[in-house]
């Protein structure tokens, strides 16, 4: 009686149907998952990053923020204004050079720049610059520009200063700008109108009140 | 033999890749330090279809002061509306490229007045109501004011034929009588009193239509 569990024919190794250079160990799958991965994260940052590099500057413009590309430049860009006559800014002054922060608020003609009522002295740097623009209850107007918090300049002017009838023009800035060092870097430019005798309102052709602010380079 | 080769190509890969991947990572971390602090400034706004208006809030830490991001596509006669109290401004300009603005409605109490100061693109208005008791009713429930805005997380898109109210604020049902008392509206049938505020945006067509369905 044979054996029904015996096996009387020789015991032959399994064969594998794949050629030898196709057979891979548990160690080298783990290496190239590892591989994969590694590699995956690495392109998949570089593109995060650079989608992030790309929003930046449109981000900037959005927040109102200095975009200084060519160092060698006037940059400033004005802050949002969260109220009526919120004029504040932010201003860059390029190594190499001193400078001038000049106010104006009369004789003030088109185009040209008008002798200054007062002027600072300021170093290369960075600067919040403010200027607060503020009706008395006499009708009499305060001007205070601020550098830094700090005021600088502050001027009352008598009731018919400006009589509010209008005006023309503003900040000069709004996003960030860069200009060259070789001319003035006009900040404000705001002149006043004036009422005729039939009470229509209009800039004068003469020089008249308004506000001017500028910056420009001056010799050591 | 063939198993080493390939062992080790792959382990030379890891290494290789694993330094680029540290160096993607250290460059990465100062762009988006930089990427953070702008986007928690003004808030990241994804145009997804630039012939819609995208609408995205702006976090400005401060009670009664709202502001939003707003992208219009080009060609659109934009009309812009606010109602304070029983006055307004309204304004309307043409967007001639696609172009992003700035909307921003903020609130002020100075001395017995309450003031607001409304910001729609390149133009602005400010609004006062001189009351003192109702000055002091808003700024003593600044909290529990219902705030109907455009805030929520994230750019919302929406087609140019809505009429889009950026912010409606109005008062509770339970501080209706106070409000009424400090507002010193008689009204015998105490209806429910009108918006604080009510800031809207949108084509002429849109506001036209809007007007239409509400006299049907």
């Amino acid at each position: 009686m044979s054996d029904p569990f015996s096996n009387d024919e020789a015991a032959e190794p399994a064969k594998s149907s794949s050629p030898k250079w196709l057979q891979f160990s548990v160690l080298t799958i783990m290496l190239l998952t590892a591989t994969v991965g590694v590699w995956v994260a690495q392109i998949q940052t570089t593109e995060q990053t650079e989608q992030m590099r790309l929003e930046i500057p449109n981000l900037q413009k959005a927040a109102r923020e200095l975009i200084i590309t060519d160092p060698g430049q006037y940059t400033a860009v004005r802050h949002h204004e969260t109220w009526n006559d919120d004029f504040r800014w932010r201003i860059y002054l390029p190594e190499g050079h001193q400078y001038q922060l000049a106010l104006a608020t009369e004789k003030i003609d088109d185009g040209i720049l008008p002798a200054p009522f007062d002027t600072k002295i300021m170093k290369p740097g960075e600067y919040e610059l403010e200027l607060r623009y503020k009706k008395q209850k006499d009708d009499s107007y305060r001007i205070t520009v601020l550098l830094d918090e700090e005021v600088i300049f502050e001027q009352l002017h008598p009731a018919g200063w400006n009589d509010n009838s209008g005006s023309r023009g503003a900040s000069n800035i709004s996003d960030s700008l860069q200009r060259g060092l070789d001319r003035p870097l006009e900040i404000m430019r705001t002149r006043f109108h004036v009422r005729d005798e039939k009470g229509n309102s209009s800039t004068p052709k003469e020089p008249s009140n308004g506000i001017v602010i500028w910056l420009d380079t001056v010799s050591n | 033999m063939f198993q080493r080769i390939i062992t080790a190509i792959l382990l030379l890969a890891i290494i290789v890749g694993a330094f680029q991947l540290i160096q993607a990572k250290t460059s990465q971390s100062e762009v988006k330090q930089e990427f953070d602090r702008l986007v928690a400034k003004v808030g990241r706004l994804e145009i997804t279809d630039p012939k819609k208006f995208h609408v995205i809030p702006i976090e400005t830490n401060e009670p009664f002061h709202y502001a939003w991001r707003v992208y219009m596509p080009e060609g659109l006669s934009i009309h812009r509306k606010t109602k304070f109290f029983s006055g307004g401004s309204s304004s309307s300009s043409t967007s001639g490229q696609p172009n992003e603005s700035i909307f921003r409605a903020r609130f002020r109490f100075v001395d017995d007045e309450v003031k607001v100061y409304v910001k729609s693109g390149s133009g602005s208005s400010t609004m006062g109501y001189t009351n003192k008791k109702f000055s002091q009713f808003l700024q003593d429930h600044a909290d529990e004011m219902i705030v109907g805005s455009l805030a929520d997380d994230g750019t919302r898109v929406f087609d140019t034929d809505q009429v889009l109210t950026l912010l409606k604020l109005e008062i509770p049902e339970h501080l209706q009588d106070e409000a009424r008392l400090a507002w010193n509206k008689r009204d015998k049938r105490k209806r429910t009193l009108p918006p604080l505020i009510l800031t809207q945006m949108g084509t002429q067509e849109a506001f036209a239509a809007a007007k239409e369905k509400k006299n049907e």
